[in-house]
């Protein structure tokens, strides 16, 4: 499902954020990527949305080969794959309908696909009820569950979380947790970017720890890297 | 693709409604630049229009010498006849060109005692089968035994085209500062509209929208600008030499401008084209260099 194979990754001034990385992450697996502020961790989700071009080395993300492809398929990539963000990114003049059925609008979606598809991905995300508030009406892990019902919304084969849990208190951080951990139990790849060792280290998964740009361990089991 | 353009456009005049103060000073440069070429245009269209008039209308007047009678006159005329380059040769009689001075006066009494005693010249009237022939045909008439004097139009003809040509070039370049201030300004104002869609745009981007879907709402706030701009300008061009038509004809007639018909439609479409074509250039160098990836 995701390649990774001898990625460097130098930046303009010249710092070495991914150093010969090479890891696979087959379908259907939840993974942890942990280690510290700027191992290269952020780093990876971006070579992986095709923001960044590795310098040598070679990626793949399903069907995608992300150093041979066109630019035009970009966007196809991109549908491919569902980003959660630390900041949840919601646009706050639309209300949570509005924000999911956006990310679908924007793709070229039927609108009678999207009006039955949008309830679809509340429900799963259990915010039904507040698909007409604006998002400076919720609290801030009902905000997230938002952005991971607009990571949803295409249907993507594996979602990206950044950081999903990095701005909201320990009990609001475990619901997002389980409703990651739900989709990643309905076959969708879920790739998580964290700091957090308590949800690593209860949650057992595999863990690949990054750091100065190298692929220190990757794991099953707890947050191995302090 | 119904469900995009749709799309498009309701942003489009979102951010037009969003952005009113820019999309006003971008209209108005565009007002600017689209009205000094409709100057150019009404000008140069108009010098060719009148210098073809005053061309057919064109003609050299040659006197024959004072003390020739009638006789003598019509004399001269085969030695004219060999002049190359003229087309028509017509006889004028004293009591022709009295008769044309009275004619003029609107018949007044000062000429009544001219008509025994007519100190009028006796010439021909030359036209030429091509106007820039003037200058040597009249050299060579000047030659002639029996024609004292040979009267020139064509300096009244020169006059005005250089006076139309030097306008229509004036307008022009005027309408070229105002097209690159107009883009300039333009390409600000949809710079203004993607800061201020930044958020979005990120998140359009994260979610697999293609560029084009996410330029088409900007490029076409372009096309809003420059068609309002067109519309804008076009009006009090079509207006403005509307009057100036009427007026011309109340006061003189000497010749006739383009009718107004003849002008607008073309007009029209000349306006369109280039407010759109500003309009989209501006937003595009916008869009090209903020969306780059």
């Amino acid at each position: 499902m995701i390649l990774f194979q001898n990625v460097t990754k130098i930046y303009d001034n010249k710092i070495t954020a991914l150093k010969d990385a090479t890891f696979h992450i087959e379908k259907g697996e939840f993974v942890f990527i942990v280690g510290p502020s700027g191992a290269g961790k952020s780093t990876i989700t971006k070579l992986m949305t095709h923001e960044e071009l590795p310098d040598s080395g070679c990626i793949r993300v399903g069907q995608f080969d992300l150093c041979k492809m066109p630019k035009k398929q970009v966007p196809n990539l991109r549908r491919s794959i569902g980003i959660v963000f630390q900041d949840f990114r919601l646009l706050s003049n639309k209300t949570v309908y509005e924000n999911v059925s956006f990310a679908m609008e924007v793709t070229g979606t039927n609108r009678r696909v999207i009006r039955r598809r949008v309830p679809d991905v509340l429900s799963m995300v259990g915010l039904s009820s507040k698909a007409k508030s604006y998002p400076d009406q919720l609290s801030g892990g009902e905000q997230q569950r938002v952005g991971i019902a607009r990571a949803l919304a295409n249907t993507p084969h594996i979602v990206i979380a950044d950081e999903p849990t990095g701005n909201l208190d320990n009990s609001t951080a475990w619901e997002i947790m389980s409703i990651l951990d739900h989709i990643n139990k309905q076959g969708t790849t879920v790739v998580m970017v964290t700091h957090a060792q308590n949800i690593v280290d209860e949650m057992q998964k595999r863990v690949i720890a990054i750091e100065k740009g190298i692929v220190m361990s990757d794991q099953q089991g707890g947050y191995c890297y302090v | 693709m119904f469900n995009s353009v749709r799309y498009y456009t309701s942003q489009a005049f979102h951010n037009v409604f969003r952005n009113k103060l820019m999309v006003f000073i971008s209209i108005s440069t565009l007002m600017f630049c689209l009205l000094l070429l409709g100057l150019a245009i009404v000008f140069g269209v108009n010098l060719r229009y009148i210098s073809s008039q005053l061309e057919s209308q064109f003609e050299l007047y040659a006197f024959v010498k004072l003390d020739y009678n009638e006789q003598q006159a019509i004399a001269v005329e085969p030695k004219i006849r060999q002049i190359d380059g003229i087309q028509t040769i017509k006889f004028a009689t004293k009591e022709d060109a009295l008769d044309s001075l009275k004619d003029m006066y609107d018949n007044s009494d000062a000429f009544s005692g001219l008509d025994e005693d007519n100190p009028l010249q006796y010439s021909y009237k030359i036209t030429l089968t091509n106007i820039r022939d003037a200058g040597r045909v009249e050299q060579e008439l000047k030659k002639v035994d029996g024609i004292s004097d040979v009267v020139n139009r064509t300096d009244i003809l020169n006059g005005i085209t250089s006076f139309t040509s030097i306008a229509g070039n004036v307008s022009l370049i005027g309408m070229l500062v105002f097209a690159f201030i107009a883009v300039f300004i333009i390409s600000n104002t949809i710079k203004l509209a993607l800061m201020s869609r930044r958020r979005e745009i990120e998140i359009m981007k994260s979610v697999g929208a293609t560029n084009w879907f996410i330029r088409s709402p900007f490029i076409i706030e372009g096309v809003i600008v420059g068609f309002l701009g067109a519309v804008l300008s076009f009006i009090p061009t079509y207006f403005g030499y509307r009057a100036v038509l009427n007026w011309w004809t109340n006061f003189f007639g000497i010749f006739r401008f383009v009718p107004l018909s003849d002008i607008s439609t073309g007009l029209l479409f000349v306006f369109l084209a280039s407010g759109i074509l500003i309009g989209s250039l501006g937003s595009v160098m916008s869009v090209r260099k903020y969306l780059r990836t």
